[in-house]
């Protein structure tokens, strides 16, 4: 094996692990983010201030403010202020069996980790989503207006489809971003595959094959993010 | 003055330009016309090297465009251009875009260049506007100060591309009259145009090019006047443009 | 609430140990972002010109080199030149040096994208009328295309520089002592109360990020009326 000689397969399976962290965290995060995200792009485009102004509030707040500071927030600040019963319910093991699989509640900074990417990744797509909307002509609403269509109609089957494929591409680049930004969730103690990465170099001292395979990795994702970018957009018809 | 001689060019496997020769004597104006796309525009960006070409030769006062050697930005420094888009800096006061190259390129003092630029700007008839951005003047006004800052540079020759294509009607005349100025004070011009009044007034020579091919080099007024001598796709081409 | 942890400690959250010890917290967070600004945005300059003269083989090879350090997460970076520099070099490189240098590379990267975007976003013929003028190609750079590509540039490198400020707090990872390794001490030492410490921390960066947001729209809309 060329890897053997490089790293014991020991060590291999960290970093695997830890890949797979990376893969799960960036999933969950990107689906949780982008319907937070959208929600927060309603709010936030909404015409009565009274959902607009928080909105926008929460929105510059969590894009300007470093997300270490978020994570570190959420796991050491967010634990200070929960009751004694639910911090001690989520430091404690739990185990659900189902039909099909069972499901383990995950550690707390698995939990404050997720919530912390998710929160911030959201305040991204949200604006993201917002700008496409914005690149909506302003005839298009009306033109459906005049059709006859009613201001719900005008939104779900005029604005919306053609924002959303203006959106496409920078809300890939979000996701591309979550997964980067899922590295700092190893400031938290999360084993993800940055955290496995220094670790493996921390026992074995081979700094260029621990850091090697992990950028390889990280590289990995983004390319694979791409290329279902590309596939999408070739698939969509041009206009 | 100007030399095309046996000029081809392709896009990569396309040809545009097929074995084109034409010369070019001083004080001579040549008006090019033809169908979109049949690479008059190409042609006349080769003379001073802002398109490459693949075979033959093109001189320019005895000056090789093409050679390894040629100093192409001082060339271009004797040969003014005038571009369908106008192309002023949108970034530069009228005045500024009149002096930039006076004063990067010929090394003339600012002041020097200044009063150079507002005789140019007076003889278009735009002295008042030496302080306004491009984006303050119509399309005539921005292509005549484009014209006056070719001028500016003390040209051996004027190469305008389409200058009157992107006007509005009402304004093409007034940058017809500069440029029928210009030609009867004896300036040599290689003019890519539909006006055919132009042509029919100044021109000495019409050029017609079909599909990257010389196909008419003749006098004015044979090309006007002896219609019939004229190959099919320059009576087809004539009568399409002048039918309206 | 309590407050007094944040009182108590407020010249460590904002110089650190200084004047005793090392220049820290919310200064030294301030001095790394000042620098990785200047180096990315000298770097992306030079790359994105790069960018748009080079054809070819040249240009893809720049263009992958971009993509990488665009592509690879911060943290990783760090770890890269943190563990990488002294080998390379055989010295012992400070760790703010390794973070400007890790910030630098990244920002430029996505600076260079937005110089090369800027540039391409101006007609082609305001090159070509520029060169028939006879000015020299770094002329027409210097005078024609970069003064007009530059206000449509500026968006990108005001984002990208919040995007830096925020990324300097990743200097803790490697013990840098600015503003979130100097929280998370004080965090540790105090072992009470990190939500108000890491909300005023949160706070603070809110501030940096957002005056620099504040000034620099300010700069770029009086810049983008004067043309």
């Amino acid at each position: 094996m060329l890897f053997d000689s490089l790293l014991a397969p020991k060590y291999l399976g960290w970093l695997l692990d830890g890949f797979v962290v990376t893969v799960v965290l960036s999933a969950l995060t990107c689906a949780s983010a982008t319907a937070l995200g959208f929600v927060l792009c309603l709010g936030r485009i909404a015409r009565s201030p009274f959902w607009s102004l928080p909105v926008r509030f929460f929105l510059s707040l969590f894009r300007n403010t470093p997300l270490l500071v978020q994570l570190f927030f959420w796991y050491f600040g967010a634990a200070a202020l929960m009751p004694e019963s639910v911090l001690h319910w989520l430091n404690q093991p739990h185990h659900w069996r189902l039909p099909l699989f069972g499901v383990t509640w995950p550690p707390f900074e698995y939990v404050a980790g997720f919530f912390g990417l998710t929160l911030y990744t959201a305040a991204f797509i949200a604006e993201e989503f917002r700008a496409g909307v914005q690149g909506v002509p302003p005839g298009q609403a009306r033109a459906a207006l005049a059709l006859g269509l009613r201001r719900y109609q005008v939104w779900l089957s005029v604005i919306m489809p053609q924002a959303v494929r203006i959106s496409l591409p920078p809300l890939l680049g979000q996701y591309m971003n979550a997964v980067k930004n899922s590295s700092l969730t190893m400031a938290i103690g999360l084993a993800e595959l940055s955290y496995a990465s220094r670790q493996v170099e921390t026992e074995t001292f081979k700094t260029f094959q621990a850091f090697g395979i992990a950028t390889l990795l990280y590289i990995g994702l983004i390319v694979l993010i791409e290329l279902a970018g590309q596939w999408i957009q070739h698939r969509q018809p041009a206009h | 003055m100007i030399e095309i001689d046996q000029v081809s060019k392709w896009y990569g496997s396309t040809q545009v330009l097929a074995e084109c020769s034409t010369r070019v004597a001083k004080g001579e104006v040549v008006v090019i016309c033809g169908p979109s796309g049949s690479g008059k525009s190409t042609l006349i960006k080769l003379v001073n090297g802002l398109e490459s070409f693949q075979s033959g030769r093109i001189t320019v006062d005895g000056v090789f465009v093409d050679a390894p050697e040629t100093d192409l930005p001082k060339l271009r420094s004797r040969v003014g251009m005038v571009f369908q888009n106008f192309e002023l800096f949108p970034h530069l006061s009228v005045r500024d875009n009149l002096t930039l190259a006076q004063i990067k390129v010929l090394g003339r003092s600012k002041k020097e260049a200044r009063e150079r630029g507002l005789s140019l700007l007076e003889r278009v008839g735009l002295q008042a506007y030496a302080k306004q951005y491009p984006s303050q003047l119509s399309g005539g006004q921005q292509q005549r100060v484009a014209i006056a800052r070719a001028l500016c540079m003390d040209p051996i020759c004027m190469l305008f591309d389409e200058p009157t294509s992107a006007l509005d009607p009402e304004m093409v005349n007034e940058v017809l009259d500069v440029m029928i100025e210009l030609a009867r004070e004896g300036m040599t011009m290689m003019c890519v145009t539909h006006e055919m009044g132009f042509a029919r007034e100044v021109a000495d020579r019409v050029i017609f090019i079909d599909q990257g091919v010389i196909v008419e080099d003749c006098h004015r007024d044979d090309f006007f006047g002896d219609v019939a001598a004229r190959s099919e796709r320059a009576q087809q081409f004539l009568s399409s443009i002048l039918s309206h | 609430m309590n407050l007094d942890v944040i009182t108590d400690h407020l010249d460590y959250f904002l110089v650190g140990a200084y004047p005793h010890g090392p220049l820290g917290g919310a200064a030294l967070t301030l001095i790394l972002s000042v620098l990785s600004a200047l180096v990315s945005g000298v770097l992306g300059f030079i790359l994105g010109i790069a960018l748009a003269v080079t054809r070819g083989f040249a240009q893809t090879s720049l263009l992958l080199v971009l993509s990488f350090f665009r592509a690879i997460p911060v943290i990783m970076l760090i770890f890269w030149t943190y563990f990488m520099l002294p080998i390379v070099f055989g010295i012992n490189v400070p760790g703010i040096a390794t973070v400007v240098i890790a910030l630098s590379l990244i920002g430029g990267a996505y600076l260079a994208h937005s110089v090369y975007a800027g540039i391409r976003s101006l007609r082609q013929g305001q090159w070509q009328a520029a060169a028939a003028l006879g000015l020299r190609p770094w002329q027409v750079l210097r005078y024609v295309i970069l003064p007009q590509a530059l206000p449509i540039m500026t968006p990108s490198f005001i984002n990208q520089w919040v995007a830096l400020i925020k990324d300097t707090s990743l200097a803790y990872v490697i013990g840098v002592g600015e503003l979130s390794f100097v929280a998370t001490q004080v965090s540790n030492r105090e072992m009470v109360y990190p939500t108000e410490i890491f909300l005023f921390v949160a706070l603070l960066y809110y501030a940096i990020c957002s005056t620099l947001e504040f000034f620099a729209n300010r700069v770029a809309r009086r810049y983008q009326q004067a043309t």
